[in-house]
This record gives C-alpha cells, structure tokens and sequence, in this order.
C-alpha cells in the first residue's frame, strides 16, 4: 500500500476535510449539472469526483477555499465525462466550458446560501404544487406519466412546472438580496 | 435587463430541464450561452436550482428501507394474504447517493488506500482504541461525521440541525426510527446506521449498538473500530461487515470481507471467534449458529432477501411469502403452511427455514407436480447482475425451478430420499428483472400406490456480482 513517507494528515485534518467535502456535495453536484447539463448519470461523475478529492486529501490547503478547489478538481472528471458522452445534444466547446467552468467555481461558494435559501421557498410552495415537484424531482417521473396520473394536460404540466421554477428563482433571489441588505 | 430575451432563455431551459430540447434549441441555448454574460448568469442560477430541487427533494416520502422480516412481524405489518415481498423502495428513479456508494465502495477502498492508510496514527490496534474509549468520553468530543441521511426519522428530542450532512457527531447516543444515515468516524471507518436503529458513539472508532443494523467498511488506518452489542463485542479487523441487533437482544454479524473478531461480553479472550470474508453467525443464548452468507453489504444494508420457507413460523401457520400451484398447475393457488419435522425429514439447517406444505400437511394423489411459489422484488441498479443460492429439501423430487418463467437447470441426484439431504442450487445472474421476480419449485409427488404429502424446504439468497 503505501510507506511511512506517505503524508499523515491528524485525524482532525481528515475530519475537517470530510466534512468540507460532505458539506460541498450540493456545490459540486451543481456545478457538474451546469457544465453536463445533458449528460445521463451526473451522479456517477460526482462519486468519481469524489474518490479523487479523497486521494487528493493531502494536497488541499486549510486555510483555502474548498469549494473553489473541489470544482477545479472536478472540472477533470466533468472532461472525462464529456468525452465519453459525445453524442450529447447540448455539448460545449472546449472555450465555453473552460470559461463556465472558471465562472461557476468562483460561484460556488455562494451556491450554498441559494440553496438554504431555497430550502426556506420550499416551504411556502402550496401542497399541490410541492406534490408536483416532488414527481418531478423526487420520482424523477417524466412530465407525460404525471400528466396522465394528474388528468390535465401535458402543456399545462410543463406550463405550471415553469411558473414554479421562475417563482422559485424569484424566491431565491428575494431572499439572498434580503439577507445581504 | 429586458425580459424579453430572458423569455426565450427561460423556455430553452425548461425545455433541457424535461429532457425535450431538440438540435435546434440546443444550438441557440450554446450561442446565447457564448455571447452574454447575462444568459450565463441566468443559466448558472437555472441549473443550480434544477441541481438543488434534485438534491433537496430526493427520497422525500418514499420510505427508503424496508423493515427486515422479523421487524415487519414484530410491528405486525403483515399484508394480508398478499405475498409478503421484502423491498427496498428507495425512490423511484433516484439514485442512491451517498458520499461513497456501495457500488464505489470497493473502489474507493483501494482508490483511498493510499491516502487513507496513513489517516489516524493514534487509531492503530493495540494503540489508543481503548483509550478513546474509557478515557476521553465526554460530551463535547466529536468523534463522527454525518456524510449522508436517507429518509432518516431521529427519535423526538433529536437536534434537527445536528443531522444535515456534514454536521459534527458527538459522542452520544442517536436513536434512528426510520431511514438510514451514514458516517464517517474520525478513525475514517464509514459506517452505515439503518434505523430503526439505537446507537451509541462511545469514540472515534468505537460505538454501541442496542438496536438496528450497522454496515462498517473499515480502512486499514481504522483498524480496530469496535461495535459492541448487549451480548458481544466485534472488533474489526480490516474488512466490512454488518452487525443487527433484534428487538431479543440477538446480535446477527456478517463478514463480507476481512476478518473480524467477536467476544462474548464477559468472556476470556480463548471465548473469542475468528469469523472471516463469507462468515455469518447469529449469536443467541450463549450459542453460535451459522447463517448462509453469501449475502452483500448492499443486500445486508437493504434487507433484501428471498423468502426461506417457514420462516419464523409456528407449526400450522400459514406462510405468506408462499403459495402451492397444482396439481399440474391445474388447480387454483393454495395456501401454504409450516408443518412439523417429521423424524424423517431434515433438520437442523444453516438459517432458519421449516418445512411447508398444503394446508395440513394434506395428501395428494401420486405422479403429480406441485407449484411452490414465491416472489421476490429487486430494485436494485445491478439487478442483471445478481443470482441466487441456496439449498433445499423436497418430498419427493424438485423436478424444475423457474425464475420469471424461465426454466433454471436443477442438478438431479440420484439420493432416493431428497427429504434427508440438503441439495445445494444456483440461480445464474441475468434472470432476476427489477422489480417483482417469480420464482417457482415444481415439487414431484412420485408414482406410489397411496397419496403422500409434497412437501419443501428452501433456504437462499442473493448472491452479489461480487462472489460469482
């Protein structure tokens, strides 16, 4: 396995660093999504995104920015992915997904507040519409069977997704520009 | 900035997000995508809360682990005359996801090895493992990591906001109703908690469990994590293994990998036993009984497992997760029921099965074939890559076993009296489908001048893609 020379991180270090990554999981799966945003299974991207942080336990430096480090360790396994999917419909070029992947990095550590923040929206969301989301993201129900459960139409299921979406959005803003003020 | 142009980004977004983006709308979302830093920003704030409904609403209301049989009997969740199946009813479509899934597991065992290996100097055996244990308890000493919570209902009292992942885990107890929730110790054991589920954390690498199962994959640098159990204490030395703890207080240990070493609480270290990789034993009453253990840490996790017959059952109850087609598949289904071991019968067994037959134990007229009947459901992502095995003790002949209609080749032996052996099958990879499986014994009744019972006894299960 390894020698005596392999670097030793305290346990405390490993303890900082587990929950640093337990705690960027959202970040991370995020920013994955937003530069695969086509691709089958981001899932498996993150868990190998994962064990590579794991390995790369030494290298990171306290003290740094963690999210910033593990999207930028990321981003290698998001171009693994990416050559292996290469019939996506939605594939960027090399230029647009190097300069997203520089701009959600410096992003990323604003992505947990919009996700508290949506937390919170959620809780407003009236019951039938958090049933619908939940199908949606949940169940992962494609639109046409919730449709056919719901009785309505196909249109207004996408239509009324949509509001919800950009009420959310609304929603997050609103809060995020409240708590800066 | 207009709305107008936001509009159209808006409806391309939608259009990616329910997967109907065609080649078109893929090309203009790419341009405005390129040209506007504007289209970034909105796109960036789309995607993270497509991201963040994903991760914030998965599993919600689906109840993740099925109780474990003994569990659904205790809490009297019996179905009715439905066949009882045990499941996994994670959420439809959502991947189990966890810092580490099972699947990765063994890769990241070996991919963090050498990261891992060196972790935790003061964790090694023989160090300070007793130590974190007896001497530095106290109420402020983090010794876990939660990395991840599946449905998990914390019993009423519970800090809520002690249980988002990543949280610190102090030493304490944690009492888990429902749903599961993952660890990682200071030691870097990970460690797997399925509710309902009574646990304490004594230390870094050291816990306590009164009730519920516990599922370790221990890194070499964790060496030594110890679970103890009212009545044992295991200590693990490298490997990943299960610990469930009954509501009689009965410690189940299965060793996937490794070995581990259990002592009776109270007992001389020559009361210890070795188990290794493959090794299942229930501990009760002061006794050893080996399981079958060809079981994952997946399976163990999930509470999956095919139906023995008879299980837990008293002579004359009626079994549910079995049902008696025939003769010649010609009548309606029939109950099945355990009946009694006759003398001539086996006995004995590696897990706990009896015997089942018709309703009681009633005779059938000779040269026909019986249907024993069961269902199974899998929802697991490597469903196709999962068989089974186990053995079984028929009066008189298993002619055929069928999986989802499709005939499995039984080895014929030329034993006369197949009640008094135990006949080892397999059931090949490949055939089991996600979902509800059927899985069905055609018992032969032999040609004979007088009716005689049918009778079956089956005890299996899963065998993981690991141990073909």
């Amino acid at each position: 396995m390894s020698s005596d020379a392999t670097f030793r991180p305290d346990p405390q270090q490993t303890a900082a660093f587990v929950q640093n990554l337990t705690r960027c999981q959202p970040t991370l799966y995020a920013y994955i999504i937003s530069l695969l945003p086509d691709h089958a299974d981001v899932d498996d991207v993150l868990q190998q995104a994962n064990v590579v942080l794991w390995e790369k336990l030494g290298e990171f430096e306290p003290g740094t920015n963690f999210d910033a480090w593990a999207c930028r360790v990321a981003y290698y396994e998001v171009l693994t992915a990416r050559k292996r999917a290469a019939r996506s419909k939605l594939r960027f070029d090399d230029d647009l997904l190097g300069t997203m992947a520089g701009e959600l990095a410096e992003r990323a550590d604003g992505l947990d507040t919009r996700r508290r923040a949506l937390r919170e929206c959620l809780a407003d969301v009236p019951d039938h519409q958090r049933v619908l989301l939940e199908r949606r993201y949940t169940d992962n129900d494609p639109i046409g069977d919730i449709a056919a459960s719901l009785g309505r139409p196909v249109k207004t299921i996408y239509q009324t997704l949509y509001r919800l979406r950009r009420t959310l959005l609304d929603c997050i803003r609103g809060r995020i520009e409240g708590g800066a003020a | 900035m207009s709305d107008h142009p936001q509009d159209e980004l808006y409806e391309l977004l939608a259009a990616l997000g329910d997967g109907a983006l065609t080649g078109d709308q893929a090309a203009r979302l790419t341009e405005l995508l390129r040209d506007d830093a504007e289209a970034r920003e909105a796109y960036y704030d789309h995607l993270a809360l497509e991201a963040h409904l994903r991760w914030e609403l998965r599993g919600k209301g689906a109840q993740p682990i099925a109780l474990a049989p003994r569990d659904a009997e205790i809490e009297g969740e019996h179905a009715g005359a439905a066949p009882r199946t045990f499941s996994i009813d994670r959420a439809r479509g959502g991947r189990e996801r966890g810092l580490f899934r099972y699947a990765a597991a063994a890769v990241f065992l070996l991919a963090a090895g050498i990261a891992v290996v060196m972790l935790s100097p003061g964790l090694r055996p023989g160090s300070d493992t007793i130590a974190n244990r007896e001497g530095t308890r106290s109420t402020t000493q983090t010794v876990a990591t939660l990395t991840e919570a599946r449905g998990a209902e914390w019993a009423p009292g519970s800090d809520h906001d002690m249980f988002n992942p990543g949280a610190s885990i102090e030493a304490g107890r944690l009492q888990l109703r429902a749903g599961s929730a993952e660890f990682v110790m200071q030691s870097a054991a990970m460690v797997t908690l399925l509710g309902p589920a009574d646990v304490e954390m004594l230390g870094p690498n050291r816990c306590r469990l009164t009730r519920g199962r516990v599922v370790a994959h221990v890194p070499a640098s964790a060496h030594g994590f110890t679970v103890e159990t009212p009545t044992h204490t295991i200590v693990d030395l490298g490997t990943v293994f299960g610990v469930n703890v009954d509501a009689d207080h009965q410690t189940r240990v299965d060793v996937f990998e490794g070995r581990v070493d259990v002592r009776p609480n109270g007992g001389s270290p020559a009361d210890t036993m070795h188990l290794h990789g493959g090794d299942a034993y229930r501990f009760a009453g002061g006794r050893a009984e080996p399981l079958p253990a060809n079981i994952s840490p997946a399976v163990f996790d999930w509470a999956l497992a095919p139906a023995n017959t008879g299980a837990g059952l008293r002579v004359g109850d009626r079994d549910d997760n079995w049902r008696i087609i025939g003769p010649n598949g010609k009548a309606e289904p029939a109950e099945a029921m355990r009946v009694t071991d006759e003398m001539k019968y086996t006995r004995g067994g590696k897990a706990s099965s009896w015997w089942i037959a018709l309703p009681g134990g009633r005779e059938v007229k000779s040269d026909s074939t019986w249907t024993f009947e069961t269902r199974l459901r899998v929802d697991r992502d490597d469903f196709a890559a999962l068989g089974l095995r186990g053995q079984y003790s028929v009066d008189n002949q298993v002619v055929a076993i069928r999986v989802n209609g499709r005939t499995v080749k039984v080895k014929q032996t030329s034993e006369p009296h197949q009640h008094a052996i135990w006949q080892p099958f397999a059931i090949p990879a490949g055939l089991l489908v996600r979902g509800e499986n059927v899985v069905q014994f055609d018992v032969y009744n032999a040609a004979s001048v007088v009716e005689s019972p049918v009778a079956l006894r089956v005890e299996w299960s899963l065998m993981p893609p690991s141990t073909r």
